[in-house]
């Protein structure tokens, strides 16, 4: 049986006045990039400080490529990339001489971690400022050193808390790329952030975490089917005839939710495919002019809305 | 991109002498190019100076002066420098976060211990060596013995290293709160004031703290620091060992304790500074070290050394006990854990159990060496006999003493709500400071003598009169009256008082499995 790269079972995280992680349960297996969703609060930095072993849980098993995390820490530690929120840099060393700290420090053999690093510096594209002090780096180039950092030691799990927090566009987006081609090349990685939109470019699997629970966990695709068990309908027409659409669309029962804005409009059908056929020959038997009559994949947002209250921001 | 698994599954040593990273780091950042300058140049002219001051002082080709002031220079640099930097750079490293990037390494609290302290004071060594030529100078003309010199270099270092790890210790502890960086560099200013008064008193195992013994031994210090004049003999358990070598194997001995300590904080910031078993050891040894000077040939010191070493070995106990105390949420987190996995017992000797276990062998410990002790100061016929009445009261008030500590480091951290530091201040305050001061006032002026009976109500005063008045039997004061009886119960009602706070606070904390940190009552 394949083991996943990172397996959490039963953990709880208390402080003194709150249950920051509730009997929590997670799977992430190679080459999945793991969104970790959640509100302020919800628990997700926690987890992830704890799978780093930065906060001792209450209890439960964390556990990376079968190496359990409390009994053989260091070997765990070896496997893993961390980058935190707002990383601190050493800002009177080199970004060269910071990350040979870190290279050593995750014991890469000294005659590859020159080569090691200046292929990394590349990879984030830094190789001009490799003798440039830390700190006088921008916050996008800082949060491409720690990438960089994290990924000295060729981890097989990265942990990346908040990492795009504070970047420009731009610099988000090429962030994105780099963490989806890692997960590309079989890293399993968890990213835990509260902005959907960022998560969604590059998520393959996400965690919907709310008040220290794991409401839910898996394939987007998996996800999907697993929260909600109505179509999403978008109906966009030629001109505005919001009167017929929603006289046709009341007749039918199975039909919710329904969103009207000008000309189109969405609505959730609890039914099959005979069904979403009828309504589509209702609508063009009494006159409405259709444009797009189509199922909308649902995003992070509708999954979210749908597992949680929608609290998110 | 290309390798999916670490390609380098080494095994970690315990310690990293070769390829430490944090050591190579820290050095780098400790020789930057302008520092380095400073490092270099600021010595060589202040070596210049003492070479200079000496000969203006004391005539042409009269080097004592610069051989003492070189020293000076040399112990400036090592023991007021390097530590003050030590717990500064500490407290920087936990306040920035970025400690905890070297905690999520898989490098051991050894190593970066050792990164750190290398690294870290390298910058003072190189300071301290740039002088070394200066000093061969001064002793080439001066005739005296270079290598007597060069030896209270080492002795310098070894002390140093010691003075160095207690700062980083205090750095850990503190994080933000300046106090504990002030202490760093108290400490060892308190240790060279006073060093020559524990010296000329023989408390080898204090004097020892300091590098003057060995300075001595060394013919480096002559100014009559010791009774005898200009010679130091150490005793140890009856056996006469050199001062030199007796200071380096004793440095390095309490250096490892505390770099033991340093390595833990490292790696857990939140750790408590030593372990239950790790503080056994240190408190078990150092009061068996203490024990050194009762031992010696004609009981040099007599009365007055077993007050010394009983006085201390308290203090020891009292110190170690308030390291040892876990935070409300270490001891919640092991409750679960406990009643997760439905068991009812765990060891009390893990970080996270309750201090009293550890403490009331802390306590058994020092009757035990009471009792050796007392045997054979009985013989020679200074105290009393270790079984009779009087030591009897005085083991309780120890006890007691010790019990009042763990309650007050309980409640500081489980119950007070607020920080333990300010609430073990404010005991300290109300229970030590507030009623020696109306001791003091009442004994100093007759018309206010019923104030200075308050003192009773400092668990110190009943333990401080047991103590003197076990030791000297015949001479004893009318000071207290037999106060430091009501004393002895004033302690064990107060420390009813504390825990009693400290469990109806944690009733209110539920520690199911299942639900979350309830308080039951708000």
């Amino acid at each position: 049986m394949k083991s996943s790269r990172l397996q959490v079972r039963g953990l709880r995280v208390d402080y003194e006045d709150t249950t920051a992680v509730k009997d929590v349960d997670l799977a992430v297996d190679a080459g999945m990039v793991f969104g970790l969703i959640g509100p302020n609060g919800a628990g997700k930095t926690s987890l992830i400080r704890s799978i780093a072993a930065l906060v001792d849980p209450t209890y439960g098993q964390i556990s990376i490529d079968g190496i359990d995390l409390f009994t053989d820490s260091s070997a765990a530690l070896q496997r893993i990339g961390y980058m935190p929120d707002a990383p601190p840099l050493y800002e009177d060393l080199t970004v060269y001489e910071f990350l040979e700290l870190f290279a050593g420090a995750y014991g890469v053999p000294v005659p590859r971690r020159r080569g090691r690093i200046l292929e990394l510096v590349e990879q984030v594209q830094l190789t001009e400022k490799l003798d440039t002090l830390c700190g006088g780096l921008s916050r996008g180039m800082r949060q491409r050193i720690f990438l960089a950092k994290c990924l000295l030691h060729d981890p097989s799990l990265l942990l990346l808390d908040e990492p795009a927090s504070g970047l420009d566009p731009n610099a988000r987006r090429e962030f994105g790329d780099i963490i989806r081609k890692l997960g590309e090349s079989g890293k399993a990685i968890v990213v835990s952030s509260h902005i959907l939109g960022e998560l969604s470019d590059f998520c393959n699997s996400v965690a919907i975490m709310e008040q220290g629970h794991m409401r839910i966990s898996g394939r987007i695709e998996d996800i999907i089917p697993a929260v909600s068990d109505s179509r999403h309908i978008r109906l966009r027409t030629v001109e505005n005839q919001t009167e017929i659409v929603q006289k046709v669309l009341q007749e039918f029962p199975q039909i919710t939710h329904t969103n009207m804005v000008d000309n189109t409009v969405e609505f959730r059908l609890e039914g099959d495919d005979q069904t979403q056929a009828e309504c589509l020959g209702q609508l063009v038997g009494r006159g409405v002019r259709i444009l797009e009559f189509a199922e909308v994949q649902l995003d992070l947002h509708d999954i979210f809305q749908q597992v949680t209250d929608g609290g998110l921001a | 991109m290309t390798m999916t698994t670490p390609h380098h599954t080494r095994k970690e040593p315990f310690v990293r002498l070769k390829d430490n990273p944090l050591l190579t780091a820290q050095t780098r950042r400790s020789f930057r190019e302008s520092t380095l300058v400073k490092a270099l140049i600021v010595p060589a002219v202040l070596g210049i100076c003492a070479l200079v001051a000496g000969q203006t002082r004391l005539g042409p080709w009269q080097f004592d002066f610069a051989d003492e002031l070189l020293m000076m220079l040399i112990g400036f640099f090592l023991l007021l420098q390097a530590p003050s930097r030590m717990s500064s750079l500490m407290a920087q490293e936990r306040n920035s976060g970025i400690l905890e990037f070297h905690q999520a390494t898989p490098t051991s609290g050894w190593t970066d211990a050792l990164g750190y302290l290398v690294g870290g004071t390298i910058r003072h060594y190189v300071r301290a060596f740039v002088l070394i030529p200066f000093l061969l100078i001064a002793t080439l003309l001066n005739d005296s013995s270079f290598l007597d010199a060069l030896g209270a270099v080492l002795i310098l270092c070894t002390t140093g290293i010691m003075y160095q790890l207690l700062a980083m210790l205090l750095g850990l502890i503190g994080g933000k709160r300046g106090f504990f960086g002030t202490l760093a560099t108290a400490i060892p200013i308190i240790l060279i004031l006073f060093g020559q008064v524990l010296v000329k008193a023989d408390i080898t195992i204090l004097a020892h703290l300091t590098p003057y013994p060995a300075l001595i031994d060394l013919s480096v210090l002559d100014a009559g620091l010791t009774s005898a004049g200009d010679t130091y003999t150490t005793f140890v358990f009856g056996m006469t060992l050199s001062p030199l070598f007796y200071t380096i194997v004793y440095h390095l001995f309490v250096a490892s304790f505390l770099f033991w300590a340093v390595a833990r904080k490292l790696r857990r910031t939140d750790a408590t500074v030593f372990s239950k078993p790790g503080a056994f050891i240190v408190y078990g040894v150092l009061s068996i070290l203490l024990m050194s000077d009762l031992y010696s040939p004609a009981l040099k010191m007599g009365r007055f050394a077993l007050f010394v070493y009983l006085q201390t070995t308290v203090i020891l106990g009292v110190l170690i006990t308030t390291f040892i105390c876990p935070t409300l949420l270490q001891y919640l987190r092991r409750k679960r854990r406990l009643a997760k996995d439905g068991a009812s017992r765990s060891s009390h000797w893990a970080d996270s159990a309750r201090v009293w276990a550890t403490t009331g062998v802390f306590g058994l410990v020092w009757i035990a060496l009471f009792y050796l002790v007392s045997e054979r100061f009985v013989a020679f016929g200074v105290a009393q006999t270790a079984i009779s009445i009087e030591s009897a009261l005085l083991c309780l008030q120890v006890l007691g003493l010790f019990a009042f500590t763990a309650a007050v480091c309980e409640y500081a951290h489980f119950a007070s709500g607020k920080s333990a530091l300010a609430t073990l201040g404010l005991v300290v305050l109300i229970f030590v400071i507030v009623p020696w001061v109306f001791f003091a006032v009442g004994h100093l002026n007759e018309t206010m003598k019923p104030l200075g009976y308050l003192g009773v109500l400092s668990p110190t005063y009943g333990t401080l009169f047991s103590i003197t008045y076990y030791v000297s039997p015949l001479d004893k004061l009318p000071i207290t009256n037999g106060t430091e009886h009501l004393s002895h119960l004033f302690t064990w009602l107060t420390t009813g008082l504390f825990l009693w706070q400290t469990r109806t606070r944690l009733n209110w904390h539920s520690v199911s499995s299942s639900g979350g940190v309830n308080k039951l009552a708000q």
